[in-house]
């Protein structure tokens, strides 16, 4: 048995010849809350596809929650959500039924009233029939928010989650955030803005070029100082 | 089959609100008997023959078209990335695929065969029973293959110019098998006369079923 | 040795295709047996690479088909050449000619999703799936194509029943001839499709 909630072990991905990932090894624990910095093109969405479950990697092993992601990989989906830049979101369904169409897909009974909670406190609650061709970007961002905890995960991967948010949107994924920690869940957020990135996290990896350059828990970070470092790990 | 209810339902809400898919498959069924009325010369002689063979000819472009416009919507958005992390069976994803495109395939199918009666003139005599088992069973071959190789165009550099290319050479067993069957309702032909065909694509229908559900998620998941 | 066995396999063909035209029938069915051969391990090769994934049954898959479609055109070829005297026409739909028909564009369509499949995984898998499908798909074209005949479905009927026993050795002698010089063909074939990839390899590191 190993101990760590996630533990991933040198993970390696490669797009034909490119290689995407190069034996990445790390472990986090529960309610850790993960920050993952890194430039375009660094590796960060392939990882966070290959944790999603969406994406095969080529060599090394993933355990999340004591399963092993080849062989479980459905006992995994069930515990984990997805928030993208993408927003996987059907444009010709309204808001409400987008959401409970995703519910059904993890068999959550009675879906409707949490919804309505969740849209409530994200502040669109008065747009829940509206379609999701007629909304702005900021607001399907909003929307796909609330589908990736439809299903209460324990683990949240947020892709660039910040992308296409306008700021009172960001406001309340912080919030959110905050949120995750009193509930002990657990996160990991790639982002390239350090000021957000680094707010709530309890963690801090940078990864470039498919390598671990950086791996440290917050207290060993100085934050002030941390651009700088940053720089220097991913010239 | 939760998951699988949910996926059809959703297609449906998806197309009666636009229906763009059948809509489009309707005007392009029209357009293709009134061509066909134009430029063929039908007798008595020729008519259980050429009518049969360009009714199914129809069906499969018809269908095609549908085919390469239902996974489309499921590319827009990324939905399908939605559904794909979710817990739902690879397997259960595809027969929900299948039954919405079966579902497209039989409306059209049945308003071809009814501009096919009414612009050539035909009274049918025959088994009308045994027709629409026929068209059925059709219509079922076609959606098996055509919801997996419709998956597997739709993320290729060709797009949907590859769908009929990959698809028309792998349902000549349906498309042999369906007109032979029409054709022989058409003339009054019984059960017996009919029956190898039936069961030549019932046998097609029940090993593409299950053999494109097993391959499926190799099609459907990115690599 | 390499020399020896390509002169020997270049020998025994020719010796056999001399003469009377209906010695062509030799090479036919060489060429059949060995394209058969061919996608027989297109089939199994395409299930294990969907299995585990690994390359070298890809190129088996990619190579072999190839190879198949190289011999099934002379398949069509030698038998339209001699079906020209014998039956009087080049071409018949009979089941066994539509199906062999059929099968040709099967494989070429196969060969034209690779090269439309973009990176090399996606294209791996997508014409795996492919070549199962049409593998599949063949008796189904097959039996259809009797029944259209009116020919009532038995699935394979007997051959020609009276052979000569000189006849059969030469049938033999090629059989066996046309698989070794088959084998050959496969085994340069995938050096090559692997000498082509260390090759991209080299040139992509060299590139960044």
């Amino acid at each position: 048995m190993n101990n760590s909630y996630i533990k991933i072990d040198t993970l390696s991905k490669s797009f034909g010849f490119k290689k995407v990932l190069d034996g990445i090894n790390l472990q986090f624990e529960k309610g850790d809350f993960v920050t993952l910095f890194g430039p375009n093109g660094a590796g960060k969405t392939t990882l966070i596809r290959i944790l999603s479950t969406i994406l095969k990697s080529d060599e090394g092993n993933i355990t999340i929650s004591d399963y092993d992601i080849k062989k479980n990989v459905s006992d995994i989906r069930k515990i984990i959500g997805l928030l993208s830049h993408e927003n996987f979101l059907y444009q010709n369904l309204t808001v409400t039924e987008n959401l409970i169409f995703f519910a059904k897909l993890y068999n959550v009974k009675n879906s409707e009233e949490s919804i309505s909670y969740k849209l409530n406190k994200i502040g669109i609650y008065s747009k829940r029939n509206e379609l999701i061709r007629n909304l702005s970007s900021g607001m399907k961002q909003r929307v796909s928010i609330v589908r990736s905890l439809v299903h209460d995960p324990e683990i949240i991967f947020l892709d660039e989650p910040f992308v296409g948010l306008d700021i009172e949107g960001s406001e309340y994924l912080l919030e959110l955030f905050s949120e995750f920690k009193k509930e002990n869940k657990t996160a990991l957020v790639t982002t390239h803005d350090l000021r957000l990135g680094l707010h709530e996290c309890t963690k801090v990896v940078v990864i470039n070029k498919g390598q671990i350059r950086f791996n440290e828990i917050i207290e060993n970070v100085d934050v002030n100082s941390f651009e700088s470092t940053y720089k220097s790990l991913i010239a | 089959m939760n998951t699988l209810a949910a996926v059809l339902w959703k297609d449906i809400i998806n197309e009666l609100r636009t229906k763009e898919i059948v809509l489009s498959m309707a005007a392009f069924s029209v357009v293709l008997v009134v061509i066909f009325n134009f430029s063929l010369v039908i007798n008595r002689d020729n008519i259980g023959h050429l009518v049969p063979s360009f009714l199914w000819i129809s069906i499969i472009f018809v269908g095609t078209l549908g085919l390469s416009r239902t996974f489309a919507i499921e590319k827009e958005n990324s939905a399908i990335t939605g559904i794909l992390i979710s817990p739902i069976d690879r397997s259960m994803l595809y027969f929900a695929k299948v039954l919405s495109n079966l579902l497209y395939v039989l409306i059209v199918q049945f308003l071809l065969l009814f501009l096919f009666l009414f612009m050539f003139n035909i009274n049918l005599t025959g088994n009308i029973l045994m027709l629409i088992i026929v068209m059925v069973l059709g219509a079922v071959g076609f959606s098996t293959l055509g919801t997996l190789f419709s998956t597997m165009a739709i993320n290729t550099k060709l797009r949907e110019l590859l769908l009929p290319v990959i698809l028309f050479p792998v349902i000549i067993p349906v498309i042999i098998n369906a007109v032979k069957a029409t054709s022989l309702i058409f003339s009054g032909g019984g059960y017996t006369e009919i029956k190898p065909f039936l069961n030549i694509l019932i046998a097609f229908d029940i090993i593409f079923l299950v053999t494109s559900a097993l391959v499926y998620e190799f099609v459907v998941e990115e690599s | 040795m390499l020399v020896s066995t390509y002169a020997a396999f270049i020998y025994a063909p020719t010796e056999v295709i001399m003469g009377h035209i209906q010695r062509i029938f030799y090479f036919h069915m060489g060429t059949v047996w060995v394209a058969t051969i061919a996608f027989i391990i297109v089939f199994v090769a395409s299930i294990l690479y969907l299995i585990n994934g690994k390359r070298k049954w890809d190129v088996l898959a990619y190579t072999s088909a190839e190879l198949g479609v190289f011999f099934i055109t002379l398949t069509i070829i030698t038998g339209s050449i001699w079906a020209k005297p014998v039956w009087g026409t080049w071409w018949t739909w009979d089941p066994q000619l539509t199906t062999t028909f059929i099968l040709w564009i099967l494989y070429i369509v196969y060969l034209l999703i690779r090269a439309n499949s973009g990176y090399d995984e996606k294209k791996a898998k997508y014409s795996a799936v492919f070549a199962i499908i049409a593998f599949i798909d063949l008796p189904l074209v097959y039996i259809s194509a009797r029944v259209m005949r009116g020919i009532s479905p038995v699935v394979f009927g007997p051959g020609g029943g009276g052979i000569e026993p000189k006849m059969l050795n030469a049938l033999l002698i090629t059989l066996v001839s046309f698989t070794l010089l088959f084998i050959l063909l496969l085994v340069e074939r995938i050096k090559i499709e692997n000498l082509k990839y260390q090759i991209n390899k080299l040139i992509y590191t060299e590139n960044n």
